[in-house]
C-alpha cells in the first residue's frame, strides 16, 4: 500500500509542534491532574490519594463560588464594554472618510500597552487622594470615588480599566469587518428611502453580525482568563472584591501555597474554556 | 438648512466625537509620559499638576538603578528567543494545516487553538515543579520554553492563514517540477510568505514582551522581565515611587507602541488568529 504523500508530509511538518506541547502542554497538564487527585500537605515528595475530595472540598466552598461570581461580573463587564463600545466606535469611524488613518494609529494605542503597565498608570490616575480624575471630578462638581481601593466600587474601576485596554480589539475587528461589506445593498435601500437607523438595523448588524460574534467570542475567552490589570491593581481586593477565579488560584497557590486549589481551580477554568471554544469557535476554525 | 451645510454639520460632529473619543484612549498614555517628567513632589502634588517644571531625574534614576536595563535585556532575550522558537517549530504545521489534506488536521487545529485559548495556570503548578526538577526554574532557556508555548497556537493559526493567501498555483507548478509536498513549502511557499513571518514575528514579540504570569512563576532572580520588575520594584511598604515606575514604564511601553502601529494591517489577523483578515 502506498503512503498518501500529503499524509507523510503533513506527518513531518507537524511533529515539531506536536512533540513540544507533549513536553509543555500535555505532560505537565496530566501531572496536574495526577497531583490534584492528591494531598499534598506532608510535601510533594509525600503524596496521598485523596480521589476527588480536592474538588469535593473546592466546589461545594464559599471562597470558589465568591472567586465564580467575580468571574461572570468581570467578564460580563469588560465583554460588554469593549465589544459595545468597539461596535459604536467602529460604526462612526466607519462612517468617516478623512482623517480616518490617524484616528486610527491612535485608537490601536491601549493595545499595545503591557497590562501591568496601563493598571499602574490607572492606580495612578485613580488615587482617591492625588489622582487626576478625582480632581476633575471635583472641579466639575461630580461626586469623586475610592475607585479601585473602596469595596464598591474597585470592581467597577478594574472593568474600566481593562475595558479602556482591550476596547480597540472588537473596534478593529468589527471596523474590518464593515469595510468588507459590499455597497450594492446600501445604495438599493437609500433609493427605497430607508432611513440611516433602517439601514443600521436590517442590512449592516445582520452582514457584519459574523465578525461581531468572533470578537465577542475572543473577548468573552480573554476576559474569562485575565490576570493581569487584576494582578497589577487590586490583588483581588480590596478584602475579596475584585477575587476572580484566576486570581485565587494564583493566590492560593504560590502566596499560601495550597497547590491543590490553584490545579483545581486551573482545571475547571480549563474545562469551561474548552466549551466555550467547542461551542462558539467550531464554526470559524472549520472555516476556509 | 440646505443640505449641504446639514452634511457638514454632520461631518464636524462626527470628528469632534472622534477626537474626543482618542483622547480618551491617549489619556494615559500622556499622563504616565508627564509623570515620567516630573519631580517627585510634582508627582504626587495635590491638586495633581498639568503644568510644571519637566525634569529628566526619573530617566536618570531609573537608568542608573541596578536591574532596570538587566530587566529590558531578559525581556528582550526572552520576546527574540520565544518568537524565534515559536516560528521554527509552528510555521511548518500552519502550512500544513493550509496546503495538506489529511485525517486529523482539524483536530490539530482545534487543539492548538485550545493552546492558546486556555489560562497557563492550568500548567504553571506542574511545570514549575518539573522546571525545578530539570534545573530550568529561573533560567532563559527555561522562559523562552514557556513563552513559546504561549505563543505556537497563535503561530500556527496566523501562518495558515498567511499560506492560504498565496496562490495554490505557484506550488503546484513547482509540484510538477518534481518537488515534495516538504520541498514546495520551504523552497517556494516560505520565501513568499516572509511579510507574513515579520507580522507573525512582531506579534509573538509583542506577547511575550508583555506577558507577566509565568515570568511571575517561573522566574524570580537570575531572570526578571520588565513587567515583573516594574511590579515589583516600585511598589513600597508604605508609597509607590511613581516619578520612577512612570519613567520605567515609558521606556519599557514606547517599542511597543511603535510595534502596534507598525502592524496595523495585520492586527486584526492576528488577534483572532486569522478567524478575520
Amino acid at each position: 500500500m502506498k503512503l498518501n504523500p500529503d499524509r507523510w508530509a503533513a506527518f513531518i511538518l507537524t511533529l515539531p509542534v506536536l512533540l513540544f506541547l507533549l513536553a509543555l502542554f500535555v505532560y505537565p497538564l496530566l501531572y496536574g491532574l495526577y497531583l490534584s487527585l492528591h494531598s499534598s500537605s506532608k510535601g510533594l515528595t509525600n503524596l496521598q490519594f485523596v480521589g476527588l475530595k480536592n474538588y469535593q472540598e473546592i466546589l461545594t466552598s464559599g471562597l470558589f463560588w465568591l472567586g465564580m461570581k467575580n468571574t461572570v461580573v468581570y467578564t460580563i463587564g469588560t465583554v460588554g464594554g469593549t465589544v459595545g463600545l468597539g461596535l459604536a466606535i467602529g460604526l462612526l469611524l466607519n462612517s468617516i472618510e478623512r482623517g480616518v488613518w490617524i484616528y486610527r494609529a491612535i485608537l490601536i494605542l491601549p493595545l499595545g500597552m503591557s497590562a501591568v503597565v496601563s493598571g499602574m498608570t490607572w492606580q495612578m490616575m485613580m488615587n482617591p487622594l492625588s489622582g487626576i480624575i478625582n480632581y476633575v471630578l471635583q472641579t466639575i462638581g461630580l461626586p469623586t470615588s475610592l475607585w479601585h481601593t473602596g469595596i464598591t466600587s474597585a470592581m467597577i474601576s478594574v472593568i474600566i480599566i481593562e475595558t479602556w485596554q482591550w476596547t480597540p480589539f472588537p473596534l478593529f475587528v468589527i471596523y474590518a469587518g464593515l469595510q468588507m461589506l459590499p455597497q450594492e445593498p446600501f445604495e438599493a435601500a437609500k433609493i427605497d428611502g430607508a432611513t440611516s437607523w433602517q439601514r443600521l438595523r436590517y442590512i449592516t448588524l445582520p452582514l457584519v453580525w459574523p465578525v461581531i460574534g468572533i470578537a465577542l467570542t475572543f473577548r468573552l475567552i480573554g476576559a474569562f482568563r485575565s490576570f493581569d490589570i487584576l494582578y497589577a491593581v487590586t490583588k483581588g481586593g480590596p478584602g475579596r472584591a475584585t477575587d476572580t477565579l484566576i486570581i485565587q488560584a494564583y493566590q492560593e497557590s504560590f502566596s499560601y501555597f495550597r497547590i491543590e486549589y490553584g490545579l483545581v481551580v486551573g482545571i475547571i477554568m480549563m474545562l469551561i474554556t474548552i466549551a466555550m471554544c467547542a461551542l462558539l469557535l467550531r464554526r470559524v476554525t472549520r472555516k476556509g | 438648512m440646505d443640505p449641504r451645510t446639514q452634511n457638514r454639520l454632520i461631518e464636524t460632529a462626527k470628528h469632534t466625537v472622534m477626537i474626543l473619543i482618542c483622547l480618551v484612549a491617549l489619556f494615559p498614555i500622556l499622563w504616565i509620559l508627564t509623570q515620567a517628567f516630573k519631580s517627585y513632589f510634582d508627582t504626587i502634588a495635590v491638586p495633581p499638576k498639568i503644568f510644571f517644571k519637566p525634569v529628566l531625574d526619573n530617566f536618570r534614576q531609573v537608568l542608573a538603578k541596578p536591574g532596570f536595563l538587566s530587566s529590558l535585556k531578559d525581556s528582550l532575550i526572552m520576546a527574540l528567543g520565544s518568537s524565534v522558537l515559536g516560528l521554527i517549530l509552528g510555521t511548518p504545521c500552519g502550512y500544513a494545516l493550509a496546503r495538506l489534506t489529511y485525517r486529523g488536521a482539524g483536530s490539530v487545529g482545534f487543539f492548538l487553538l485550545i493552546t492558546r485559548m486556555v489560562s497557563p495556570i492550568v500548567i504553571i503548578i506542574p511545570l514549575n515543579r518539573v522546571f525545578q526538577i530539570l534545573g530550568l526554574i529561573d533560567t532563559h532557556v527555561g522562559l523562552i520554553l514557556a513563552h513559546t508555548f504561549i505563543n505556537i497556537g497563535l503561530v500556527v493559526w496566523m501562518m495558515r492563514g498567511f499560506f492560504q493567501d498565496i496562490p495554490e498555483s505557484l506550488e503546484e507548478a513547482a509540484r510538477i517540477d518534481g518537488c515534495s509536498n516538504i520541498q514546495a513549502f520551504y523552497k517556494i511557499a516560505l520565501p513568499v510568505t516572509a511579510p507574513g513571518l515579520a507580522a507573525t514575528t512582531i506579534f509573538c514579540f509583542l506577547f511575550s514582551w508583555n506577558e507577566l504570569m509565568m515570568a511571575l512563576t517561573l522566574s524570580s532572580i537570575q531572570v526578571k522581565t520588565s513587567p515583573v520588575f516594574i511590579i515589583s520594584e516600585f511598589v513600597g511598604y508604605l508609597a509607590v515611587e511613581w516619578g520612577l515606575l512612570s519613567a520605567a514604564g515609558i521606556l519599557t511601553v514606547l517599542p511597543m507602541l511603535i510595534f502596534v502601529v507598525a502592524i496595523q494591517k495585520n492586527l486584526v489577523r492576528g488577534l483572532t488568529m486569522g478567524a478575520v483578515k
